[in-house]
Formats: C-alpha cells, sequence, structure tokens
C-alpha cells in the first residue's frame, strides 16, 4: 500500500505544479460552462442577461429557407464535422469570444439561430444567451437541435 | 524486456491495461477542463473536489500505467489499475441507475463522440476484468491470496 500513497501524493504535487504552470489553470473550485462564459462575456462586454426564445423545427426550416438568418453551431468541432445545418457556422461554448471576430456575427441585427445535438444540450441555450450578452439582438435557439434537423431527412452539410 | 519483466506471451493484458490508463491520463492532463466537465456531469462529487480531481487523477492513471508495465512495482500499479476502475464502474452505475446520460471524456474530446454512460459502464467493467487479471498475474504465487493482496502493494 505504500507505493499507492506515494503515488497519491505524487499525483497530488504533479497535478499541482502542472495546472499553476498552464497559461489558463484551472481555478481551485469548478465553475460549469455557463458561469465560465458568462464570466468570459462579462469581462468584455456591457452584459443584458437574457433567455433566448426557443424554436420549433418548422419554424427553424422557414428559417433556414430565408437566407438572411445566421444558424450557429454550439456543438464541438468534431461533431461539427461529422455533419451540420448547410451554412451554419461552428461556436462552441468555450469559444464564445471568438464571436467579436467573426464576419459572420459582425452584424448585431442579423437574426441568429443557434443549436446543439438535442433537447438535453444546454450549449445551445449558453451560446445563445452569450451572443445576447454580447449584443446581438434577434438569437433563438432550435430547441430539437442537430438530432431533429437530421431525423427529419434535412439537407446537411459536412 | 526483462527487466520490466514482459517477457511471455501473457503480457498482453498487462500492456494494454498499462496502455489504456496512460493513454487516458496523457489525454486528460491535456485537456483538464474538459474532464472536469466530465467530473461534474456525474453530480457525484461535491463543488470543491471537482478541479481538484481533474489536476490529480490524470497523473495517478499515468504512474499507475508505468507502475504496471515496471516489472518491480506492477503489483501496486495492478492494484491501482483495479481500485480505479471500481470507482469507474461505481460511477458508471450510479450515473445509469440516476438515468444520467454522461460523457465523461476519458479518452479526451474524442471520447465524446463515441461513450455513452452504458458504453462507458461496459467500458469499466472489462478494464476491471483486464486489471483483476493483471494484479492475479502479477503476485508472487500467481494467485492473490487476501494477505497478498494487501502485502504486495
Amino acid at each position: 500500500m505504500r507505493l499507492i500513497f506515494l503515488a497519491c501524493a505524487a499525483s497530488l504535487l504533479l497535478g499541482v505544479l502542472t495546472n499553476s504552470s498552464r497559461r489558463a489553470p484551472l481555478p481551485a473550485v469548478y465553475e460549469n460552462p455557463e458561469a465560465r462564459m458568462l464570466q468570459a462575456v462579462s469581462s468584455s462586454a456591457e452584459v443584458k442577461f437574457r433567455e433566448p426564445e426557443l424554436l420549433g423545427f418548422p419554424a427553424v426550416l422557414r428559417a433556414w429557407k430565408d437566407s438572411t438568418v445566421l444558424f450557429v453551431d454550439a456543438r464541438e468541432p468534431a461533431f461539427f464535422e461529422e455533419g451540420h445545418i448547410p451554412r451554419a457556422i461552428n461556436l462552441p461554448r468555450d469559444s464564445i469570444l471568438r464571436a467579436k471576430f467573426l464576419g459572420e456575427l459582425s452584424d448585431k441585427a442579423r437574426p441568429v439561430i443557434v443549436y446543439c445535438s438535442d433537447e438535453d444540450c444546454d450549449d445551445g441555450k449558453i451560446v445563445a444567451k452569450g451572443l445576447l450578452a454580447l449584443g446581438h439582438s434577434k438569437v433563438s435557439v432550435f430547441a430539437g437541435g442537430w438530432d431533429e434537423w437530421a431525423a427529419s431527412g434535412s439537407p446537411m452539410e459536412k | 524486456m526483462g527487466g520490466l519483466g514482459l517477457t511471455n506471451g501473457k503480457m498482453i493484458p498487462r500492456i494494454l491495461v498499462s496502455l489504456v490508463f496512460l493513454v487516458a491520463g496523457l489525454l486528460k492532463v491535456r485537456d483538464p477542463l474538459a474532464f472536469a466537465d466530465g467530473i461534474a456531469g456525474f453530480h457525484a462529487f461535491p463543488v470543491w473536489a471537482i478541479n481538484p480531481l481533474a489536476m490529480c487523477v490524470p497523473w495517478f492513471e499515468i504512474l499507475t500505467g508505468t507502475g504496471i508495465l515496471v516489472g518491480r512495482t506492477r503489483s501496486a500499479g495492478a492494484l491501482a489499475a483495479c481500485g480505479l476502475s471500481v470507482c469507474f464502474v461505481v460511477l458508471y452505475a450510479s450515473a445509469l441507475a440516476r438515468g444520467l446520460d454522461v460523457q465523461c471524456a476519458c479518452f479526451g474530446k474524442w471520447d465524446l463522440l463515441q461513450a455513452s454512460t452504458r458504453v462507458g459502464l461496459v467500458r469499466a467493467l472489462v478494464l476491471l476484468g483486464f486489471s483483476a487479471w493483471v494484479y492475479w498475474r502479477a503476485c508472487p504465487t500467481g494467485r492473490a491470496t487476501p494477505k497478498e493482496w494487501r502485502a504486495a502493494a
């Protein structure tokens, strides 16, 4: 058992040392993704936290046919590359500040629909709240997300 | 390979278990935030424990994987692997019982594409089986007695 206790102590030491040497170390206490995103946004913008509107599939399909609406895929890039709604851009929750530098999001009055994988995935709502906080005025969430879009047989892009 | 004690065909499970822990540990060390989110997804730990676990568990896995590979420490490494595997099984079983869909990022973000709670539980059970086998083989008599389970580590 002595070796295992030594390994525990060494892991503790290595964990603390490597974390302190990181460019962005983990804080001592965990913050959930939404708190992290809101903290990132609040340090860079005047924050107005609002709840985004939830849209069903028919409304989303109508919006997709109107090419002025921008679709934002909030899933991780690996999922996005497997397939996404045509013309959508990828903006995962931990990259929310990239929104400030994306040409597609330069017009804050442009309608935006954010989606994630399915109804249980919170990332769509998190990213939508972040975009609202960054000053975008028309941000909605496609509640059914990618699963509902793919199941409907609608066009997809890889 | 003699110094590592890897001299016969029975070493394959040992190398497999070792590699699983080494790869899982290294991927988590690279992305501790994803692992912290994964731990939080189990809803089994207090908030103050999540980040310390995300910092330290990957290193414990790396040391476990290395320990299994090195001849002199393989029984301790295998015992640690059994302990970790039991923890994984309990966590996944409890998540499954509570109807949670957990993606632990145990093998980095790549894992998010593949894993579900059920897959995670099966994977943890397989890992436990292999780890127990490696420990059983690592004991001097070739079969672990309760005394050896305690003493060999």
